[in-house]
């Protein structure tokens, strides 16, 4: 078991940082008022930005384009999907690749120096082929894990495109995969009639197992929101779930080693964001009702914010020390203190509706509505 | 309240008329001299194309929060922007139709219905307020709710407090719910100009003809049927359940309540109109080509002076909570303007990131028919983008792609 929850979180190549999603820089950050640079997209950005271990970032946006930024802002490259782009794409840990996939289901290897397509496949439903759950790379498999509206997660060969597995993923999947250490197995979240939200466990070998069912709500699970990924604190070998049942949810937590669920938190919001982890273990929840919360690593609440905002539609990322960065609809970059005071750090016009994340240099990239990602510089960054 | 007597300033405002069911009837028999009831559809697509449509600027107006004096000041300066329209309202009657849904008790996993389905009443408010300070005598904000009452107290559960409306409009506010004949003594038979594709005449509450200028106040959306939903989807409510509801059983109903699907969405039922209104043209369980048609025939039998979208806070892939998980939040932080509904839609649209020329069962209108281009060939107005023009915020900068309206299953 790791005894960090941050050692391979300086290259955040994936939403929330690595396959983990905790979303957790390792460092205390001093940020600075105002941006110090911007990254220009051709659409709304809704997507994290990612990063490969040249410092490059990679932007994806609601038209389709795809970019990649050397550390100076200086564009590399553009290339286009066919449909907007939601999902964040991932970076391969080892090879120059970045996947990326589409609300037309089109999925794609990129070549991260050139932007050249190194292979491209529509993913073929019945229905709509949409993948609106962030990329996920599995290790063990070798493979990209993605969750298309055909209802099926997929894993991806990350070298060929071709579909290596695939399992249920529900009514209207949303929610990403998360994966830890090793990458053998990989967890996520569906929505299932008659069963409710299921945490399953998928493995590198295309296995499948439900670790937890949450009854649905009295509206059914089609109604029921299944966006956040789980998360997952390495150290403590926990997995959490996010499980909205109506307008509330339940976090729930999952000993990976005593495969029990170890405590389940009511929340009096649904969530749709996905959680962020504190180095301290605690959990950081921006919900649809405008607040974030705070639980404990036992379970329990220990202090709601709110934010005044109408809603939070995406998650936030923590700090070494316990500061927590969330951006909200109402175009406001809240910055979250360690016990629960809260300020604005910065106000634009349009929505933040994607989850910011940190560079390798320690700056945090902010994904804005405007077609822009601002770039807040960090005084206390090494 | 005492009022000036209607329709004095621009009457006729439908330009079909207003008949009774006997003028209808000699009309019908008539219909190769009088009216053209009978002509195919094929006509309409040939009649717009070769003329030049109407057009009108659309106004776009970047606006982040609810909140009242800003919605107002943004509003405002679109309003001034577009030019005409303190003339337009100056001493009249204004009836605001506005896009309310068939329940107000539900939310999208607890985000409220104004946030996420409906116009939120700030906008509303705003607007009315507008109205007011240029001049409008009195404004009747409409559209036929679920309920009993056909008074104020219907819209309460969607935000609709007519006090506050009230305190901001110079006490010259009123809520009618039309989802029946409601105060009036008969219905008004509006015929469709040009006979309509799907519908000949449409029979509704007087709130929606007895006025001096309409408006349609609509949140912007995705719509599995329609594409997007703007201010000519917003008209779909204009039908009343009395006449037009599932609930009915072979007579009209004034204590009818339910939607219109069997009548308009599926098409398996006939209205019970006192007139054979609809001509049979449909499609039986093709929402698709259903709607879109529909709301054509709607927008041509009652035009609209004035279209404004609250594009604030919204969703997106569908319409409303019924389709479930399909539906998200999405937050835009615009108001759309324009006086032509089908140039201010195709600009709204286009902001969603849609081409509004785009064709049938292709995104946006992947589902069905595009009816922004069935307006257009209608007559009714421009889709097309590079004949559009906007004002204020440019299109560019408002843009705001929407993940696109969930593919219905085939088969």
């Amino acid at each position: 078991m790791p005894s960090s929850n941050f050692a391979e979180a300086k290259v955040w190549r994936a939403a929330g940082g690595d396959g983990t999603r905790a979303g957790l820089w390792p460092q205390p950050v001093r940020l600075a008022s105002s941006p110090a640079g911007r990254l220009e997209a051709t659409g709304a950005v809704q997507a994290s930005v990612v990063f490969d271990a040249e410092g490059r970032a990679f932007v994806a946006d609601m038209a389709g384009g795809v970019q990649a930024f050397a550390p100076d802002g200086k564009r590399l490259w553009r290339t286009r999907l066919e449909g907007g782009i939601s999902a964040t794409p991932v970076v391969h840990p080892h090879e120059p690749r970045l996947y990326v996939a589409s609300h037309a289901g089109e999925a794609r290897a990129l070549d991260t120096a050139t932007g050249m397509t190194v292979w491209q496949r529509s993913l073929s439903t019945r229905s709509d082929p949409r993948v609106l759950s962030d990329l996920l790379f599995l290790p063990g498999a070798q493979a990209v894990v993605l969750s298309s509206w055909g209802g099926r997660f997929l894993a991806l060969d990350a070298g060929t495109g071709e579909a290596r597995f695939t399992w249920d993923a529900g009514a209207s999947p949303g929610s990403a995969a998360a994966t830890a250490g090793s990458g053998q197995v990989c967890y996520g979240l569906r929505a299932v009639d008659a069963r409710g939200i299921e945490l399953i466990e998928m493995t590198a070998t295309g296995g499948e197992r439900v670790l937890h069912t949450e009854p649905a709500g009295s509206r059914g699970a089609r109604r029921a929101v299944v966006a956040a990924a789980p998360i997952i604190d390495a150290v403590r070998g926990v997995v959490y779930a996010l499980c909205n049942r109506d307008r509330e949810a339940r976090l729930v937590a999952w000993s990976i080693d005593a495969g029990r669920v170890l405590w389940a938190c009511p929340l009096a919001h649904a969530v749709q964001a996905t959680p962020a982890l504190r180095a301290d273990g605690g959990l950081l929840l921006p919900d649809l009702g405008g607040g974030v919360s705070a639980v404990s690593t036992d379970g329990e609440l220990s202090f709601r914010l709110d934010c005044g905002a109408d809603y939070f539609l995406a998650g936030g990322v923590c700090d070494g020390d316990g500061g927590f960065y969330v951006g909200d609809p109402g175009g406001r970059l809240n910055v979250v203190g360690k016990t629960g005071s809260g300020r604005v750090g910065f106000e634009v016009e349009r929505s933040f509706q994607a989850r910011p994340s940190f560079g390798p240099d320690g700056r945090l990239y902010v994904p804005c509505t405007d077609r822009r990602v601002y770039i807040f510089g960090n005084a206390s960054a090494t | 309240m005492k009022q000036k007597p209607l329709l004095a300033r621009h009457a006729p405002r439908c330009p079909g008329g207003i008949l009774t069911r006997r003028d209808f009837l000699k009309a019908t028999a008539a219909s190769a001299v009088a009216l053209p009831f009978a002509q195919p559809p094929t006509v309409f697509a040939q009649a717009a194309s070769a003329s030049r449509v109407p057009r009108s600027v659309t106004g776009l107006g970047l606006c982040p929060r609810y909140e009242f004096a800003a919605v107002r000041r943004v509003l405002g300066r679109m309003f001034d922007e577009l030019g005409d329209v303190r003339p337009l309202v100056k001493g009249t009657h204004v009836t605001v139709k506005v896009n309310l849904v068939n329940t107000s008790a539900e939310d999208v996993a607890g985000v409220p219905l104004w946030l996420t389905v409906t116009v939120h009443p700030v906008v509303a408010q705003a607007l009315g307020s507008l109205l007011v300070e240029y001049g409008a005598r009195a404004v009747v904000f409409c559209d036929q709710l679920p309920f009993v009452s056909i008074e104020a107290d219907a819209f309460e559960g969607y935000g609709f407090k007519l006090a506050e409306f009230n305190r901001v409009m110079d006490q010259r506010a009123r809520f009618e719910n039309t989802r029946n004949r409601g105060r009036h003594r008969d219905y008004a038979l509006v015929p469709v100009p040009g006979g309509g594709e799907l519908a000949r005449a449409w029979e509704v509450n007087r709130t929606y003809v007895d006025t001096d200028v309409r408006v349609s106040l609509t949140k912007l959306k995705s719509h599995v049927s329609g594409g997007v939903t703007g201010g000519l989807k917003n008209l779909f409510g204009v039908p009343p359940s009395s006449l037009y509801g599932d609930d009915l059983q072979a007579e009209p109903d004034e204590a009818a309540m339910g939607y219109r699907s069997s009548t308009m969405h599926n098409c398996t039922h006939r209205p019970r109109t006192s007139v054979s209104s609809f001509t049979g043209r449909s499609v039986e369980g093709d929402h698709g080509f259903n709607v879109p048609r529909f709301i054509v025939d709607l927008a041509a039998a009652f035009p609209l002076d004035l279209v404004v979208i609250d594009a604030i806070s919204t969703i997106q892939t569908a319409e409303g909570w019924w389709l479930g998980s399909m539906v998200s939040v999405t937050r835009p932080g615009l108001l759309i303007a324009g006086r032509n509904p089908v140039c201010t839609d195709a600009v709204a649209a286009a902001v969603m990131g849609f081409e509004p020329d785009a064709p049938d069962r292709t995104w946006p209108f992947v589902n069905g028919s595009n009816h922004l281009a069935l307006a257009r060939r209608r007559g009714l107005g421009e889709n097309r983008l590079k004949e559009l023009e906007t004002a204020g915020l440019s299109l560019e900068a408002a843009r705001f792609e929407f993940q696109p309206t969930y593919r219905r299953l085939a088969g």
